[in-house]
């Protein structure tokens, strides 16, 4: 007798514990599409018909830390991750690129992953100074391209990717960004947006990328 | 003895083991440095100190740490964009300073790193902080 309440707070203790001190990545069967918007069109017939638009990023022209001309062509088919840094940033990138890096290592040896990681510095950041800050953490430019173009190029492109990149005289470094790490599918397609200075987001885009692989593959 | 006063010590104790290790498991280092590094300097140097490859310096075990101890407070409150030269590795990654740490904090983190990772263990007091500080170049 008197012995359900013990039950009820032991298995309340045990979810607690569950939910509350395991860190959580969400499992996704599927991922959004940014960025689509329903416009009225005229049909064949003449009545109006609702179509969608989606919001390509399939337009562009860069060079990496190799000298190589990158152009939205690499990514066709490829699944990859697109941010906004510089590399002498003294607060938020040193940390998006260790985490970048993390995702990079867990998908060295997968050719369908890519990185792109655009500076917003274009004066400082010369070819040859992206290739230094490359060789410091190792990577190679087949896989993560650093890459840099004329500043409306750069800036008119993380307009397109819609995150923030601005000189800012105020901002450690000279300049204002996001952090976001942006996930791309193989028809440059935005598919997800995570804090790339957060651990669990980190782990959260690992996650999302193996979702777009299924979707991938089923593609091919 | 009656069998639901057996089974309410067992699960008594089960409930107190249970308790211990939820909060065991939540809990953060008590130590106030700790808390400290971990917020404010783990993103980038790691939270065992390693740094990150040749991008970040490490402070483990880092030569730099008894030979730049007089330097410490003025790095962790303005930054730093010098070339530095730690365990025989150049690095010239600029910081940032981290302003909203009082001169307490500082002391603490000070602690916490030397008495981890330095070969000296010196011990850093609010004051020793504050005079640097105020003397930084």
């Amino acid at each position: 007798m008197k012995l359900f309440p013990f039950k009820i707070i032991l298995s309340s203790m045990a979810l607690l514990m569950t939910i509350g001190c395991i860190e959580r990545v969400v499992q996704k069967n599927e991922l959004p599409v940014y960025g689509s918007k329903e416009i009225l069109v005229k049909g064949k017939d003449g009545l109006d018909e609702i179509d969608t638009i989606t919001l390509k990023i399939d337009s562009f022209q860069v060079m990496d830390q190799d000298s190589q001309i990158i152009t939205a062509a690499d990514f066709k088919g490829k699944i990859y991750v697109v941010d906004f840094f510089f590399t002498h940033c003294p607060t938020i990138c040193p940390v998006m690129t260790k985490n970048m890096s993390k995702v990079y290592d867990e998908f060295e040896n997968d050719d369908d992953i890519l990185f792109l990681s655009h500076t917003i510095d274009i004066k400082n950041d010369s070819v040859p100074q992206l290739k230094k800050y490359a060789s410091k953490i190792g990577i190679v430019s087949q896989k993560w391209h650093m890459v840099t173009a004329d500043k409306m190029v750069i800036y008119k492109l993380a307009e397109q990717y819609m995150v923030s990149a601005e000189e800012d005289p105020n901002s450690p470094g000279g300049y204002m960004h996001s952090g976001a790490f942006i996930l791309m599918d193989g028809q440059h397609r935005i598919r997800g947006y995570y804090d790339g200075t957060l651990g669990e987001d980190t782990d959260q885009i690992i996650a999302d990328i193996k979702v777009l692989k299924k979707e991938l593959s089923n593609e091919r | 003895m009656n069998v639901n006063i057996r089974v309410a010590i067992l699960g008594g104790f089960v409930f107190v083991l249970l308790v211990t290790m939820f909060f065991r498991s939540c809990s953060k280092p008590p130590q106030k440095g700790a808390q400290v590094y971990e917020k404010k300097c783990a993103d980038c140097h790691g939270s065992n100190g390693e740094g990150f490859r040749n991008l970040i310096p490490p402070l483990n075990d880092a030569d730099f740490l008894d030979q730049h101890a007089d330097d410490f407070a003025c790095i962790v409150a303005y930054g730093i964009d010098d070339t530095i030269i730690v365990n025989g590795v150049t690095f010239h990654q600029p910081m940032a300073g981290i302003p909203e740490l009082n001169e307490v904090e500082i002391a603490n983190v000070a602690n916490y790193v030397y008495e981890q990772w330095s070969t000296s263990k010196k011990k850093f007091s609010p004051k020793e902080i504050e005079t640097r500080i105020a003397n930084c170049e």
